[in-house]
């Protein structure tokens, strides 16, 4: 892996996967009833430079093969390692509250095609922040300790299910500490925004025409604009046969749609030799707050059109209830290489997005689809 | 001739097969650094210094991959299989966090790593003569 001189050197990533989704009614993370290559094949390049014994610059040029997902620089960051101990970076960053979160996008990194979406997937976690990374290891005998603190600000558009939000976070930060004892590692972190603002087409306008109306409660309700408390917990065994896996994550915010969210995930898998395979059972729980529309209808004709205004953003909200089942396969052909198959049953709820996309006439659709990947993943 | 061709192939393949590096390698490792002053390592600092652990003083260094000596390194030390160390060390290379130990890519080349590098810390089979300017950290087995 990587090639180097004295002080520069050059790495990178790169996957090709391919994806089927058993139904014409809807597409999930960009697949349908065809067989498709480009919704998560990606090149990515990595280039550190050494500018003193203490002080590095990194960046990662990201290649996506799809035009839904972001090309461009992913990170560009200069790292102070005063000692072996300590290490700060600043600059822009992947933002790392989940295990693999700031190696989303480098699949040779963990062992499945896609790691549950029903927490990596979640448009709560804003991948990349502008800020600064202060890391700190010790041990106390056996047990080795790993903290990270952050803080910084993301600003971007995201998708959520087809809905395009601009999001606006400010005042991100967090903190990761992992415990590692023997094959064993204990991982909790915590994702704090205090001020997030997403602006939606239409929803502006909607909110103030409520506000007008005298409808505040209801202008709230649709107001994407407060604080979100994320925090995770996670759980990893490996050993030479065996693989355990789960994480959990809890958000608390006073954003409805954001609010009440409980998603956890666990992997069992299994070595033989460079061959492995895992089962992942994952869930994504949402306690949504009542909505009630208020708007009385056939009083006045403005009243009816706000009426059917917010019965229409309401089912556009994303409601991702969802649980899984995923059997992975991963073969290490070679030290940097390994190829991957895996299918998912997945299993969501009549009435909710359950992070499927729509397509047009499929109110009926049952939210139940099998997906299947293969793909190649390879480290240079 | 043509016979005697034939019985000449199949010994020189037999003789091949005998030494080859499956028949003659140690199933066991000794860790060995290039040291001032003896020092004592316990399997857990050794696998930490190994996994990207912090250190000043000491600077590991690894066989590459498919190295039989590597093989046994992984089980006994870092308990890990190749494929797991591989994506481990993707993952802390690209998120930044640190990079893979320098590779040798034979057990020669590393003697030679270990007696040029001070404070370098590598690996040998458990029967290849250590040389005197290096301590010996760890037996497995």
């Amino acid at each position: 892996m990587a090639s180097e001189d004295s002080s520069i050197e050059f790495s990178g990533f790169a996957r090709v996967v391919a994806g089927y989704l058993d139904t014409d009614q809807a597409y999930f993370e960009g697949y349908e009833d065809e067989l498709t290559f480009t919704e998560k094949s990606l090149v990515g390049f990595q280039a550190d430079y050494a500018v003193t014994d203490e002080i590095s610059l990194s960046g990662q040029l990201l290649l996506h093969s799809d035009s839904q997902h972001q090309s461009g620089l992913e990170w560009l960051y200069l790292s102070y390692d005063p000692n072996p101990d300590w290490q700060l970076k600043v600059g822009r960053l992947r933002t790392p509250y989940l295990k693999y979160s700031d190696v989303f996008d480098v699949g040779y990194a963990y062992p499945w095609i896609s790691p549950p979406r029903q927490l990596y997937g979640s448009y709560l976690f804003f991948p990349r922040y502008e800020g600064a990374n202060l890391r700190y290891r010790f041990n106390i005998d056996q047990v080795y300790i790993d903290v990270e603190a952050y803080y910084g600000e993301f600003s971007d558009d995201i998708d959520a299910n087809g809905a395009k939000f601009h999001i606006d976070a400010n005042d991100m930060y967090g903190g990761i500490v992992e415990v590692n004892y023997n094959g064993w590692q204990l991982r909790g972190a915590s994702f704090l925004v205090d001020k997030i603002r997403a602006g939606a087409e239409g929803i502006e306008t909607l909110t103030s025409a409520l506000d007008q109306a005298g409808f505040a409660d209801l202008a709230n309700f649709f107001t994407i604009n407060g604080s979100t408390e994320a925090y995770i917990f996670g759980l990893t065994y490996d050993s030479l046969d065996w693989v355990l896996s789960a994480e959990y994550v809890d958000v608390a915010s006073t954003i409805t749609i954001l609010a009440g969210i409980e998603n956890y995930y666990f992997t069992v898998g299994r070595y033989f030799g460079e061959y492995q395979f895992l089962v992942t059972y994952a869930k994504a729980n949402q306690e949504l707050t009542f909505f009630e529309n208020t708007i009385p209808l056939g009083v006045d004709p403005r009243l009816d059109q706000l009426y059917f205004g917010i019965e229409e953003v309401n089912s556009q909200f994303p409601t991702d209830e969802l649980n899984s089942v995923t059997l992975t396969g991963r073969w290490d052909f070679r030290p940097n290489m390994a190829f991957k198959a895996e299918v998912s049953f997945l299993n969501g709820y009549n009435g909710k997005s359950s992070m499927f996309e729509l397509k047009a006439d499929a109110e009926g659709f049952d939210r139940k689809a099998v997906l299947y990947q293969f793909g190649v993943e390879w480290v240079f | 001739m043509k016979f005697l061709n034939l019985t000449l192939i199949v010994s020189s393949l037999l003789a091949a097969s005998m030494v080859s590096p499956q028949v003659l390698a140690a199933s066991e490792i000794v860790v060995v650094a290039n040291l001032p002053a003896p020092v004592s390592m316990q399997k857990h600092e050794i696998r930490n210094l190994f996994m990207g652990g912090a250190s000043s003083e000491f600077e590991p260094v690894t066989l590459k991959p498919g190295i039989h000596e590597r093989l046994i390194f992984n089980a006994r030390v870092v308990g890990l299989t190749e494929s797991r160390i591989q994506s481990y060390w993707a993952q802390m290379r690209f998120s930044g966090r640190s990079k893979a130990p320098v590779q040798v890519s034979s057990v020669e080349a590393m003697k030679q790593y270990l007696l040029d590098n001070k404070g370098s810390v590598g690996y040998l089979p458990a029967d290849s003569n250590v040389p005197d300017t290096l301590t010996v950290l760890y037996t497995s087995g």
